[in-house]
């Protein structure tokens, strides 16, 4: 956010400011970037601009995770160089107080209570459900048979059965977009990583390794027993897919989609409760191996005990460690000595981890940047991966809307589904033409951009697995077939 | 990682116009002027119920032939049209799946066409939603529309005047013609004429073609962005349409 402010106070300019921002810009974009912060170049007068378009959104479930979802919104909600911003329409959760408490962060919007009378409004246009795991399916189905555009977070469902039944409802929901909460795969600066991880500069794959560490209990105190029940969902073994599942599926998902770009062959895991002795079955402590194709393999440690390094993932090739941490999303590359040189990284910022150098590997990093002084990782996409996604979703929103009503107002009939379907798909899944430079994920048109519901069940399924051989401390062996949809 | 040079570009924009080669006259026939008289006032399919104030053309998607002739409707699936164009930084092409309109034609079109000069005069109607025209960057699809002064012209609009037929009587498969029309981009209509091939296949017509226009002919500015860190983009008057258009007969 710090980052966000200083690039666009154009108020606080000076003049090493503004040389620093002009080349900051120009080498973005030769490094494929895109568009960035044309507001902080004085050079570049805004054209005029269409007003940003509106979807009227609404949000289902206002625990910790959904006030944070609430946050974003209001955030994009305020953003000056944005071609879509929510209207946030209704907030709901089945607990009162939690709307109360929401209020303030949207002011204009109805306080509801139950999902039904979200879906019941006609002029909701999209939906975002935050509500605990075990609760999605039969809000996401109503929704999507409602005729909304929902965005579901992860993972979709405690089963495999309820994933399946939210995907295919998605799939079959010609026209409408529905979105996986994998909000990494919307992060501007992992997409910018991926090409440069595809094209081989880190060598032979090897291995991963991913962690994500934190001190904080899980539970919450209620005076209501049925509620102090209701908000400790992911304490009760019955409907919690633990550490492995609700944490796990982000960053497990990363190694298969981002590194490797492969399926998982198995999954062992261990957990135990560590520290939170407070009578919980729930493991405050899990670790797994996940197996990929060509034997590497992904390490992952996942606790509720100790904080120590955060959360991170690191990728191992036989030329170079990259480090991926924090939001909004850093990353760095250590090289080994015998690597080749590349050449850009000479003159990229360095720092120092302990007595390792780790070369920055920033979208929209410049040498002037690098040698600027202030030390500041300096990105392009300042805000957090759910910021993203978020903006993501509202795009493909009006971009599906659009595509949908060009389909209609041609004369085409509304009620033949698979044509609607492929109609939309020919117009929003526009191919990246094979010689041009990689874009942004975030800044490209086209539907490709979302985890859709075949990405949000296969995550959730591996998930759900990984929970199963924590728990069982086990190795389970991953079928095909439960990844597939039909 | 080699640093991907320019060519990278987003977001570059474009747009376009047009013009006919060989402008075929400058009066706009009578014919072209009253497009939709002809149609009979069909109830209309609850697609197009549900279409918002769509313009001119949209009204005769539901109508029937007159008595005679057959009417092929566009099909929701399988057309393409593909808009390529210049600029100082690297060539850009943008695409669209949907091409809606209608063709009335006799029973022996397009081979008909070849010999009788009633049948060259088929009422021929097709357009273009000017925002299913999409790149693959979103900056490039908002200039575009900018430039097409997209929503108040949401639609490309071609209507067909007459096709001169290039082959001999008694050709068949895939006939060739010079269509003879009007097309009307971001609000300027323009004759124009252009090499078209229609094929008739199951029952279905398919029409083929290209055309290369001059955007400034329509009185659309080719796009000039300014792009923060570069300068001097600039996009080429000229580019060129190729499209394929899938009609059919409604199945009975």
């Amino acid at each position: 956010m710090n980052n966000m402010i200083t690039q666009t106070d154009s108020s606080g300019f000076n003049r090493r400011d503004f040389l620093k921002g002009s080349s900051f810009a120009t080498l973005m974009t030769m490094l494929g970037g895109v568009q960035l912060f044309a507001q902080a170049t004085p050079e570049a007068p805004a054209e005029p601009k269409a007003p940003p378009k509106k979807v009227k959104v609404a949000l289902i479930g206002l625990g910790t995770w959904g006030r944070e979802i609430l946050d974003q919104l209001g955030r994009m909600g305020q953003a000056e160089k944005i071609s879509v911003q929510p209207e946030i329409m209704a907030i709901c959760d089945n607990y009162p107080a939690m709307v109360r408490r929401s209020s303030t962060k949207a002011p204009g919007a109805a306080q509801v209570e139950d999902f039904k009378a979200v879906l019941d409004n006609k002029d909701i246009q999209a939906v975002v459900i935050a509500t605990p795991t075990h609760l999605h399916k039969d809000i996401a189905i109503a929704a999507l048979q409602a005729g909304k555009h929902v965005y579901c977070e992860m993972p979709l469902a405690h089963t495999i059965e309820d994933a399946r039944a939210i995907a295919l409802a998605a799939k079959q929901a010609a026209g409408k977009v529905f979105q996986s909460g994998l909000q990494m795969r919307c992060d501007p600066q992992r997409h910018w990583l991926m090409p440069f991880i595809r094209s081989g500069a880190l060598g032979k794959a090897i291995m991963a390794r991913a962690q994500w560490h934190k001190k904080v209990s899980w539970r919450s105190a209620s005076p209501n027993a049925e509620r102090e029940k209701a908000v400790n969902w992911r304490l009760d073994k019955a409907i919690s897919l633990g550490l492995a599942g609700e944490i796990g599926v982000h960053q497990i998902d990363q190694a298969g989609w981002l590194f490797l770009n492969a399926i998982p062959k198995a999954v062992t895991g261990f957990g135990s409760v560590n520290f939170w002795k407070d009578g919980r079955d729930v493991a405050d402590t899990v670790h797994l191996v996940v197996e990929y194709p060509e034997d590497v393999r992904l390490a992952y440690s996942c606790t509720l005990a100790s904080s120590f390094d955060s959360e991170h993932e690191l990728y191992y090739g036989s030329d170079a460690a990259t480090l991926v941490r924090d939001f909004p999303t850093s990353a760095w590359m250590f090289k080994e000595v015998d690597a080749a040189l590349l050449g850009w990284e000479v003159y990229a910022r360095k720092d120092t981890f302990h007595k390792e150098t780790g070369i920055a590997l920033v979208a929209g990093a410049s040498k002037q940047t690098a040698l600027g002084g202030d030390g500041a990782a300096t990105s392009a996409f300042p805000m957090s991966p759910m910021y993203y996604a978020l903006e993501s979703f509202l795009y493909n929103c009006t971009e599906t809307d659009a595509a949908v009503e060009d389909y209609v107002s041609s004369g085409f009939d509304v009620k033949n589904k698979a044509a609607l379907a492929e109609s939309v798909a020919a117009t929003l899944n526009r191919e990246i033409p094979s010689d041009t430079a990689p874009t942004p994920r975030a800044q490209q048109s086209a539907l490709q951009n979302i985890p859709r519901h075949d990405a949000g069940f296969a995550a959730t399924v591996l998930a759900i697995k990984a929970n199963e051989a924590a728990i069982r401390g086990t190795r389970i062996e991953l079928k095909k077939e439960w990844f597939e949809l039909a | 990682m080699k640093p991907q040079i320019l060519a990278s570009l987003l977001v570059l924009s474009l747009l376009f116009a047009c013009k006919p080669k060989e402008p075929a006259a400058e009066t706009v026939s009578p014919d072209a002027a009253t497009p939709t008289a002809a149609a009979p006032a069909a109830p209309a399919t609850p697609a197009s119920e549900a279409a918002p104030a769509a313009p001119a053309v949209a009204d005769a998607t539901a109508a029937t032939a007159p008595s005679g002739m057959v009417r092929y409707d566009a099909q929701p699936t399988g057309s393409k049209t593909k808009m390529e164009g210049t600029s100082t930084i690297h060539d850009w092409s943008m695409e669209s799946a949907v091409i809606g309109g209608f063709m009335e034609v006799d029973a022996k079109f397009p081979e008909s066409a070849l010999t009788d000069p009633a049948a060259a005069k088929p009422k021929v109607e097709l357009f273009m939603p000017v925002r299913s025209f999409k790149s693959y960057t979103k900056k490039m699809d908002e200039v575009m529309q900018e430039h097409m002064n997209e929503p108040k012209f949401k639609r490309i609009e071609y209507k067909l005047t007459e096709l001169k037929p290039k082959p001999a009587a008694g050709a068949t498969g895939a006939l060739q013609f010079e269509a003879v029309g009007n097309l009307t981009i971001s609000g300027t209509t323009k004759p124009h004429t252009m090499p078209v091939t229609i094929e008739k296949k199951d029952g279905k017509l398919k029409v083929t073609g290209k055309t290369a226009l001059k955007m400034t002919n329509f009185g659309v500015k080719p796009p000039a962005p300014t792009i923060a860190g570069m300068s001097l983009i600039k996009t080429g008057d000229d580019i060129t349409i190729t499209f394929e258009w899938l009609t059919a007969q409604k199945a009975q």
